[in-house]
């Protein structure tokens, strides 16, 4: 008992991550000797391709990116207890913004940039208020509202790149190339602004939730609607503006891929935005150590793309994301419950 | 000391430590079949914990267990439901919007897949009618009364066989006429062979129930006394020890203004799912006084409150704060007028348990000036605040930075009041002011209520437990059915009238 009270908060769930992280692999090792896989040379493949390098780290920032993004949106609504599983359709529609000035503009140099930016995140924080207007004065359940919507987004986008807006010179479906004022000035190789924007955003998100008056009131509906009543805070206007924020956060996901990564519009359905729920989760909705959450997913994937690249069955890639990613959640939540408390022997008498 | 017998149950030396504290210290305890046991005691003196103990929720730290000449040990509550130990909680374990039938078949011991309710049914309405506790097993929950409630939970408990009926403060929620009902159907119980134990701390209900009395006062047994023995004066001394001196009621300081501080006329009110809600509700107090409002629980008590703090709406009727009317205007406007609320929901609505001290100072003053800084919070001022609060009120806490949930009830209770009580209030509407707590954090509520009123505030007290509005108030309403019936100046007020109106008989004077 002593002893466990002298753990600090942070050595103690951290300490719960990297052991659940051991045990997953360990996990994943069970599975590579039963596939007479060599478990040696997988795991020197993942670590090159994911961390050895220069280059091997570019990629897998490349993959934290827009998983930073999706994941502080979640971050954002989850704060509020809102649960907006949206941010896959948010991201979309942020992309499409974005080609919307883009593909129909041609405003000089910083000024394209700027409201190929904010048209994004605009429509994109409208495709959050939709749900939360339904939500605030219908009633209707947002976990169904923004699962939905995602369909809505991914489809409208499939009907722009494969009618309208399809690259006449291509033959996929492609918008074409966006005006190179609208690119993300790229930081170093394929690496764009994004990296330096996302820590940023979640420095002056954790200082807006902690320090601020709006950020007390989300805190206040998060933990209970019948204490936000009695402070005189009005949950729908809170739930509102969390989604707004949310959506428009996920926006920049959308942004970051289409002028950063793809410099034109496409069909995005690589899963950010369900990977950004994953990744609020195992940071507890915390918004800086979400950054580090989705560096830790990028490494994941990056290491799964080496992995394929090696010539290693597809299927056991996945396998071994999901047992990390499984156990590290499962970790964090029992670290989370069972965390040694200062008062464990002072509980209620009666 | 005789053999255990056949037909007693016998807990011998049980001892409970929490920590520091010891809840149960060589507790002996004798229950005999067909007898009404009362365990007499007051908050924190050990009964709730023995009863945990007997039920198998804890185990003890030493001591032994007899049942029936048998040494048990649980170490489960399923180990003790098998051995045909039932418990009734003073907060209704029901489902509301499941039927009666549902609810007792829910808490049966029998293992099937199905549920076969005709059969169900049918059995539950032979067991209640063999012990006069008939509902029909259809109702749904939420539509009963609280009295037919309880006559659910005890159904739950005969139906799965229970020898032995722990009822935990059962006549809390009751009207006078219910708790008789209620102690007949324990007579007959008992009068059929099943052991009885009644917990409690009202002293009449012991004298109107009981064939046994164990007393017990922190965490020993005090007293062993037979029917032919209980004097009720007595049993107070016992229950409460010599050394703490009965406290009266301070009177106000009699003042020549005579100025309406809040005036309720006609307050219509809404309830929830077939609660009474407010019809035509009305009332006035002045400064420099407190108004206790006596009632059952249900009767409007939690409507009234809230409407008249802006946190429900009223569809008819008209609200008054300082001569002003505030009808129309939001709970931020009134808690900017010095109209404050301690609600009876201290966890759900007053505290939010996962926050610390210092945001719940912060709570409901967060826009205003020493917390507000431009658009952020000052937390510095917050937390001297809340260390203001620790200091003034005494409260046991680790550190102004612990979530609250982790404090015991009569701190979060301290932390609650000090908060509303801060900017010096007008108006105080207070439910359930010290539900839980024990003596001495009781004393001290009360206390700071007397002062609060001496300040010149006025102060609406809402509570359950008649004493404590006698106690307090200089004058009495009983709240029945949404509205108010009769008011009494405090030197009129009599318990047996009020008693009366609680349970819906109305005197023409009133």
């Amino acid at each position: 008992m002593r002893l466990e009270m002298a753990i600090p908060l942070w050595l103690w769930r951290t300490g719960a991550f990297i052991i659940s992280v051991l045990l997953g692999l360990l996990v994943s090792s069970l599975v590579l000797v039963i596939s007479n896989t060599p478990i040696y040379a997988t795991y020197r493949a993942i670590y090159t391709g994911s961390l050895g390098s220069l280059d091997a780290l570019q990629g897998s920032l490349v993959y934290a990116e827009p998983i930073a993004f999706t994941g502080l949106a979640a971050a954002i609504a989850f704060r509020a207890q809102v649960w907006n599983i949206g941010g896959e359709g948010q991201m979309a529609i942020g992309a499409f913004g974005a080609a919307l000035i883009a593909l129909n503009t041609n405003l000089p140099d910083p000024y394209m940039l700027l409201a190929v930016v904010v048209c994004g995140a605009f429509c994109a924080g409208f495709w959050g208020l939709l749900p939360a207007a339904l939500k605030v004065w219908l009633g209707v359940n947002e976990v169904l509202s923004t699962l939905m919507l995602n369909y809505v987004a991914i489809l409208w986008i499939q009907f722009l790149v494969f009618g309208p807006w399809r690259d006449p010179s291509g033959g996929w479906p492609y918008s074409s190339y966006f005006p190179t004022q609208a690119d993300l000035p790229p930081i170093a190789g394929s690496l764009d602004i994004g990296v330096i924007a996302a820590p940023c955003l979640a420095i002056m998100l954790a200082f807006l939730l902690r320090f601020t008056r709006w950020g007390f009131e989300v805190s206040v509906v998060g933990h209970s609607h019948a204490s936000a009543r009695y402070a005189a805070i009005s949950v729908s206007r809170v739930v509102i503006q969390v989604m707004v924020c949310s959506g428009a956060v996920a926006g920049l996901a959308g942004i970051q891929q289409v002028c950063g990564t793809a410099g034109r519009l496409y069909v995005l359905t690589p899963g950010y935005g369900y990977l950004g729920i994953l990744v609020s989760w195992l940071a507890g909705h915390n918004p800086v150590l979400v950054l580090v959450m989705a560096v830790f997913y990028g490494i994941l994937l990056q290491g799964g793309s080496a992995l394929r690249i090696a010539q290693i069955e597809p299927s056991l890639v996945s396998v071994i994301q999901a047992a990390v990613i499984l156990f590290a959640l499962a970790g964090l939540t029992l670290a989370a419950r069972y965390r040694p408390r200062q008062v464990s022997n002072m509980k209620a008498r009666q | 000391m005789e053999l255990p017998g056949k037909d007693e149950i016998v807990l011998r030396s049980i001892t409970k430590r929490f920590g520091e504290i010891v809840a149960n210290d060589r507790v002996d305890l004798t229950i005999k079949r067909g007898q009404i046991l009362a365990l007499l005691g007051e908050n924190g003196a050990g009964k709730s914990t023995l009863m945990n103990i007997l039920s198998g929720v804890y185990t003890p730290d030493s001591g032994t267990i007899d049942f029936e000449g048998e040494r048990v040990r649980f170490r489960s509550p399923w180990d003790a439901v098998r051995r045909g130990i039932g418990m009734v909680h003073q907060h209704f374990q029901l489902v509301e919007p499941f039927s009666v039938l549902e609810n007792v078949v829910l808490a049966a011991t029998e293992t099937s897949l199905l549920i076969q309710k005709r059969a169900a049914a049918a059995r539950i309405e032979t067991v209640g009618r063999a012990h006069g506790l008939q509902v029909d097993p259809r109702a749904l929950v939420w539509q009963l009364t609280v009295g037919e409630r309880q006559k659910v939970e005890i159904l739950k408990l005969l139906y799965r066989g229970a020898e032995l009926l722990l009822l935990d403060e059962p006549t809390s929620m009751l009207t006078p006429s219910e708790a008789g009902e209620l102690y007949k159907a324990l007579r007959r119980l008992a009068d059929v062979g099943k052991y009885v134990v009644l917990i409690t701390h009202k002293l009449h209900e012991v004298v109107a129930a009981a064939d046994r009395v164990t007393v017990l006062r922190q965490g020993r047994v005090v007293a062993n006394l037979a029917r032919s023995e209980l004097v009720s004066a007595d049993l107070g001394a016992l229950m409460v020890g010599s050394a703490l001196p009965q406290e009266g009621h301070r009177q106000a300081v009699e003042s020549s203004e005579q100025a309406v501080a809040l005036r309720v006329e006609e307050a219509h009110v809404d309830g929830y799912r077939g609660a009474a809600g407010l019809k035509g509700a009305s009332l006035e107090i002045q400064h420099r006084e407190i108004l206790g409002i006596a009632g059952v629980a249900g009767n409007g008590q939690v409507e009234l409150a809230e409407c008249i703090v802006g946190l429900r709406r009223l569809r008819r009727g008209r609200l008054w704060l300082d001569g002003s009317e505030i009808t129309r205007t939001d709970s931020l406007a009134r808690i900017r007028a010095g109209l404050r609320f301690v609600p009876e929901d201290r966890l759900g609505m007053g505290l939010i348990g996962q926050l610390d001290t210092i945001d719940n100072i912060m709570l409901r003053d967060y826009r205003e000036k020493p917390f507000r800084n431009g658009l952020l919070l000052n937390r510095r001022v917050a937390r001297e605040r809340a260390k203001k609060i620790v200091e003034e009120y005494d409260v046991r806490a680790p550190s102004v930075e612990t979530p609250v949930r982790s404090l015991s009830g009569g701190n979060q209770q301290k932390i609650l009041i000090g908060r509303e009580l801060l900017p010096e209030p007008r108006v105080l509407v207070v439910a359930q002011p010290t539900r839980g707590l024990d003596i001495a954090a009781t004393r001290f509520v009360h206390d700071r209520l007397f002062a609060l009123r001496d300040s010149g505030a006025a102060v609406l007290l809402l509570s359950e437990d008649l004493d404590e509005v006698l106690h307090l108030s200089d004058r009495v309403a009983v709240l029945y059915d949404g509205q108010v019936r009769g008011v009494w100046r405090r030197k009129e007020a009599d318990r047996s009238k009020i008693g009366a109106v609680m349970g819906g008989h109305f005197l023409d004077a009133a």
